[in-house]
């Protein structure tokens, strides 16, 4: 008898085979046979016209702090992605020593927006060595994890304070390799660097200090397992990205290892500067490197208030020069001012065009809180008023600790997007779930690739689209055995209806602990997620027990069921 | 490249959901490349090209770019003690 049969399903398999009627039985953790299942099962799913298959791959994450309070990595694992990478961006949460924990808590903080409180209070500190985070997190895993270590901590580990002042002695680079190779045995799925991101002194974090012989030896420790390596290139620079990128490919050819670097989006302003990119990107493929470049799938929104200087006002001098030279009571004067607000107001009547994008998402007043989700374009109507005036009124309100979203202000040409989102050497990712928990949500993009690119604009078919986030990914992350609907695979699936399923609604949540609050999506049209062959999360039960695994490493294949 | 300028600037989306500006740098032989700057180097760069609006930067050297960009990243460089 088999312990779990889906049963009517449309199996889109992953391969990017046109999809197909049949049953899907899973034995244990493996999927044991696909076609027509007459046998009864110990659990049975109809999946009558809904689409049957293999779990998502989420390749660009950062749960690393999260899954330590929450396995399942919510709400990920619910918008039916079964894999995580963690740990990119050359920040990891392991190998750490006591001493160097507030460092990498600062980080985090300043890079990924995750509150102190949430790891004072979140956080119970019982590990320094890669190994011992992966034995800490996999007691309560729900969701598949593959963690990568980040170059920062491993510099960290062997260099102590001097990892954020120089360059690496032939002895430290002989430790980090060492260091590194422990991580890789534990489970590591490969290293994660960056050019670009600065810590909480917004100081370049430690891998920047790094020079091309300790990249170079670091590589080839990843070559020796054949695992990944991430970067951040100066994605700001179209030039610079090019020629990271050309390094990136030596490293590639030169060790014979995978490669990607995130991220890569499209404005309307350096359509351009991409096309540059992924040219180079082909080149670089045709002589036989790897270097995928990550493009996420949603647009990119613009957050902010009136209590932080942003340049969305720049065009527009007296609200500019407010904004970025005003305290809050100069900025609270000049919007109380009868004669002020009339100028401004004047000023921002050019603005028109981004009324209708402009969204009220949070506020802390009683008053306002019906008026969450709504443009201001629709608060103005209900009070009377007009959007600007609204705007500056919330703000007067709450005291400037109101928050407006401007969405889809960037990689927002469908068109562009999804023609870039086709393209073979395309790695689809770059979600960053987890990260940037106070700005906007992360979560959902697997959604808005189906609803957005697939059903409203048919920009690509449902098998390609499901192909570029299970097998595609699997194959570039070196992740055996998932990723594809067959017998003798691991029976990682997501039971979906195509015809409704979507990113979700953005709300701000009450569940980081220390009282933190962050934004999510709940999945939408997402109807069972299964790990391992358990049922990991139902549409109508939620989340269910633990079954997640640590990816690909040795250790962690000993724990699979 | 000391000829290049300043040939356009928009506002962008980035990566973070923070607003930025999007210069383009036209080279002498005709070549464009974008660069983005964040809120710091936009003050900088408006400061050292005494404008007071972004359309003001276009056709100013793109020295004025560079010098911003290494201010901007260097701004607490050497003040640990923060």
């Amino acid at each position: 008898m088999h312990d779990l049969v889906i049963r009517n399903g449309n199996v889109v398999d992953g391969s990017g085979a046109p999809a197909y009627k049949a049953d899907v039985a899973v034995k244990g953790n493996r999927i044991v046979e696909i076609g027509e299942i007459t046998g009864a099962a110990r659990e049975e799913i109809d999946a009558t016209d809904k689409v049957v298959t293999p779990g998502f791959i989420d390749p660009h994450t950062h749960f690393d702090a999260q899954l330590l309070w929450d396995g399942c990595a919510k709400p990920a694992l619910s918008h039916g992605v079964t894999t995580i990478v963690s740990g990119n961006c050359s920040l990891s949460l392991a190998p750490l020593k006591a001493k160097h924990r507030m460092k990498l808590v600062g980080m985090f903080n300043q890079i990924e927006e995750m509150p102190l409180k949430a790891f004072e209070e979140g956080v119970v500190w019982d590990w320094e060595t890669f190994s011992e985070y992966i034995t800490r997190i996999r007691k309560d895993l729900a969701i598949n994890v593959a963690p990568l270590v980040g170059h920062s901590v491993i510099r960290l580990w062997v260099m102590n304070d001097a990892a954020m002042e120089r360059t690496a002695t032939d002895a430290e680079i002989a430790g980090m390799q060492a260091v590194l190779r422990q991580c890789l045995e534990a489970g590591a799925v490969g290293l994660s660097t960056s050019y670009v991101d600065m810590d909480e002194r917004l100081q370049p974090v430690p891998s920047r200090f790094a020079d091309a012989r300790e990249i170079d030896a670091l590589a080839s420790v990843l070559g020796e397992f054949g695992r990944v390596l991430q970067i951040v290139p100066e994605f700001y620079d179209a030039d610079l990205t090019i020629a990271r990128l050309d390094q990136l490919a030596e490293t590639s050819l030169k060790h014979n290892i995978p490669t990607t670097f995130s991220p890569v989006f499209l404005n309307a302003d350096n359509v351009d500067a991409v096309a540059r990119v992924m040219k180079r990107v082909d080149e670089q493929f045709a002589r036989g490197a790897r270097v995928w470049p990550q493009v996420q799938t949603r647009p990119i929104d613009i957050s902010f208030s009136f209590a932080v200087p942003s340049l969305l006002f720049i065009r527009f001098p007296s609200w500019y020069h407010i904004m970025r030279f005003g305290t809050p009571d100069d900025i609270m004067a000049a919007f109380a001012d009868k004669d002020n607000r009339k100028k401004l107001i004047e000023e921002a009547a050019a603005l028109a065009p981004l009324w209708p994008n402009l969204v009220f998402r949070h506020g802390k007043t009683d008053a306002n809180q019906k008026y969450i989700g709504q443009t201001l374009a629709e608060i103005a109507e209900q009070r009377g008023t007009t959007p600007v005036e609204a705007m500056i009124d919330l703000s007067l309100e709450e005291d400037l600790d109101a928050h407006f979203l401007a969405s889809g202000m960037g990689h927002n040409d469908s068109a562009a997007v999804g023609g870039l989102l086709n393209h073979p050497h395309v790695h689809i990712g770059a979600s960053d779930g987890g990260a940037h928990i106070l700005s906007f949500s992360t979560y959902g993009d697997t959604g808005y690739l189906f609803s957005h690119f697939v059903r409203d604009l048919k920009a690509m078919s449902l098998e390609s689209a499901v192909k570029k986030i299970t097998s595609d990914t699997a194959a570039i992350w070196g992740i055996p055995e998932r990723g594809l609907l067959q017998p003798g695979y691991v029976a990682d699936i997501t039971v979906f209806d195509p015809a409704t399923v979507k990113r979700g609604e953005e709300k701000f949540v009450n569940d980081v602990p220390g009282d933190g609050y962050r934004y999510v999506r709940d999945s939408h049209g997402i109807e069972t997620v299964i790990v391992s062959g358990a049922i990991a999360w139902t549409k109508q039960g939620g989340y269910k027990d633990a079954c997640g695994e640590v990816l690909p490493g040795p250790e962690a294949k000993t724990v699979a069921a | 490249m000391s000829g290049a300028v300043i040939s356009r600037v928009q506002l962008a989306a980035t990566h973070d959901g923070e607003a930025g500006l999007m210069v383009t740098i036209r080279f002498e032989n005709g070549g464009e490349t974008p660069v983005a700057l964040d809120e710091h180097a936009v003050r900088i760069l408006l400061e050292s090209c005494r404008a007071e609006h972004p359309d003001q930067l276009v056709g100013r050297g793109w020295g004025h770019v560079r010098d911003a960009l290494e201010a901007s990243s260097n701004r607490f460089m050497n003040s640990n003690d923060q």
